[in-house]
């Protein structure tokens, strides 16, 4: 999925819907191809504008997941103020 | 004396010295919301004969000397996405229509333990999602839209319908509808109160916290959400700090101020200038990363929210708004790489923000770019320079706080054309009680929370 700006256009994206439902464990029948596509084109735009975010080098590891910080904190109530 | 114009923390000492039964607390709530309900529509369950059942025992309790704590007796709504024990949780959807939880999610457990009474279910739009048709109308203009997704949660706090509320709080689900209603909504550290029992929206994004009238409200109400931290019951009874000496405000440099209603600037500038008359001081700060906040959290949050409701959107799409259909099978088409660099953007926001906090304590913004817009089917906002989604625009001051995972509150800043503005105050992580330490004597010397909205004032 994707160009190389990363902005698909809706005739892409209608084109390559089928595969991308199927590909997502979607049938064709639960889409409303009329509704689903602004959103769809949105969301797009979106996650291009993020692809787009510079994280500099290959040299750059991504960081683990323990290092997101929210994630990282307990899921109940034990974040005690200092 | 009408019972239900009195706050919260006052009504909470009323009931402590025996001078207001929680019985004929709940009885008025429960009139008033007879009356007001049907112009509002906040409430998707009023549980009344559950509420007085509790509002009897709680009442009892009190004549035998036994005193549960300060929200012993205070009645509060609960958001449709709460499991609540005997009261039909839906989620604002034809999916989970009559669906009645037979346990209370934690966060209502603890409540109702703290002595909360329940008055009933506060509206939501469809499984959080704010898209269109909001059910809540807005108690300064009931033309005019809550916010979401705890509109309900707002309009009722704002209507003097109970004494303070549940919502939750994924890209600004509490600090929206606090800001267009008028009323004061924190959404606190991620992790902070307990999501178990909650409907997920996105749930690395998801938050629990309380929408009341003021800051004071809300740390009491927290203090009965959590389990950990006894002092926010004490910082409620105590006055304010009387003044703000020594406070570090951080003003953002970039993206938070840009493309703000006219109304909204000035009330806010107002609002900051209010801050330094009480002795804080201000720096800029800077926080590059949050131009992307919206992109990334909402690449997040529909991956998650797809991957939730997965099988329901395959078996059962009919039962879905249209809308909110699209938009979880729109999230079912991101890429793993997208998501995966959006966690990436959002660790960087994160530590954009705790650089900022080394410098400064609190960081101010709008709550929102613009005030309640009307009731009205859009997908485009004509702001000054630009057309935006009525989505992205009343988010897209919330997100980056949420997905840092760091506390923010809104409070009641200004009135304009009738309408009310949100302050934002955004701490650092863990840190509700400064954080609602500053909005109380912010609160202390202005009055616009006290303010009855229009619409309902005269119901």
């Amino acid at each position: 999925m994707g160009t190389d700006d990363g902005i698909r256009s809706s005739t892409e994206i209608v084109d390559g819907l089928d595969a991308a439902l199927r590909a997502a464990g979607l049938s064709r029948e639960a889409v409303d191809q009329d509704v689903l596509l602004p959103w769809l084109e949105e969301l797009e735009a979106k996650a291009a504008s993020v692809r787009a975010v510079d994280f500099g080098t290959v040299w750059q590891t991504p960081p683990a997941f323990t290092q997101y910080r929210p994630l990282a904190e307990p899921r109940r109530s034990h974040a005690r103020e200092a | 004396m009408d019972v239900t114009e009195m706050g919260l923390v006052d009504a909470s000492r009323r009931i402590h010295a025996g001078e207001l039964s929680p019985l004929e607390l709940t009885h008025g709530y429960l009139d008033r919301i007879d009356v007001v309900d049907p112009h509002v529509r906040s409430f998707s369950t009023v549980a009344r004969e559950q509420a007085l059942a509790q509002a009897r025992e709680r009442t009892a309790e009190i004549a035998a000397g036994a005193w549960r704590g300060p929200l012993h007796g205070i009645p509060i709504a609960i958001k449709d996405l709460v499991a609540t024990d005997g009261v039909e949780t839906a989620a604002g959807s034809k999916v989970l229509e009559g669906h009645v939880p037979h346990f209370d999610a934690p966060v209502a457990f603890q409540l109702r333990a703290a002595g909360a009474v329940i008055l009933g279910k506060a509206v939501t739009h469809e499984f959080a999602i704010d898209v269109y048709c909001p059910p809540a109308r807005n108690p300064w203009d009931l033309d005019r839209i809550t916010g979401g997704s705890s509109g309900g949660s707002a309009a009722a706090v704002a209507s003097r319908l109970c004494l303070g509320a549940v919502g939750t709080d994924t890209s600004g689900s509490i600090r929206i509808p606090a800001s267009l209603c008028g009323v004061s909504g924190l959404k606190p550290t991620f992790g902070r109160v307990n999501c178990d029992g909650v409907v997920p929206f996105s749930w690395s994004l998801d938050h629990v916290g309380p929408i009341a009238m003021t800051a004071a409200d809300l740390a009491l109400l927290l203090g009965g959400m959590v389990d950990d931290d006894d002092e926010l019951f004490g910082t409620a009874h105590k006055e304010p700090p009387a003044d703000l000496d020594g406070v570090r405000i951080g003003w953002p440099t970039s993206y938070f101020f840009d493309e703000l209603d006219t109304r909204v600037a000035d009330s806010v500038n107002a609002a900051v200038s209010e801050l330094v008359r009480l002795g804080a001081t201000v720096s800029k700060v800077d926080l590059p990363s949050a131009e992307h906040a919206i992109a990334a959290g909402d690449v997040l949050t529909f991956a998650e929210a797809s991957l939730y409701h997965r099988r329901w959107i395959e078996e059962r799409p009919a039962e879905y708004q249209a809308e909110t259909l699209a938009n979880f099978q729109a999230g079912a088409l991101i890429l793993a790489v997208d998501y995966l660099q959006a966690q990436r953007v959002r660790d960087r926001i994160a530590q954009e923000f705790a650089a900022a906090f080394r410098e400064v304590d609190v960081i101010v913004a709008p709550s929102t770019p613009i005030q309640a817009m009307a009731n009205t089917v859009t997908r485009s906002l004509d702001l000054k320079s630009r057309s935006e989604s009525p989505l992205d625009a009343y988010g897209r001051l919330t997100y980056p706080a949420s997905l840092a995972g760091i506390p923010a509150v809104s409070i009641p800043c200004g009135i304009s054309e009738g309408l009310p503005v949100g302050l934002q105050l955004i701490g650092r992580h863990g840190q509700e009680r400064r954080l609602l330490a500053v909005a109380a004597t912010y609160q202390a010397v202005t009055d616009w929370h006290q303010t009855i909205p229009t619409a309902v004032a005269n119901l």
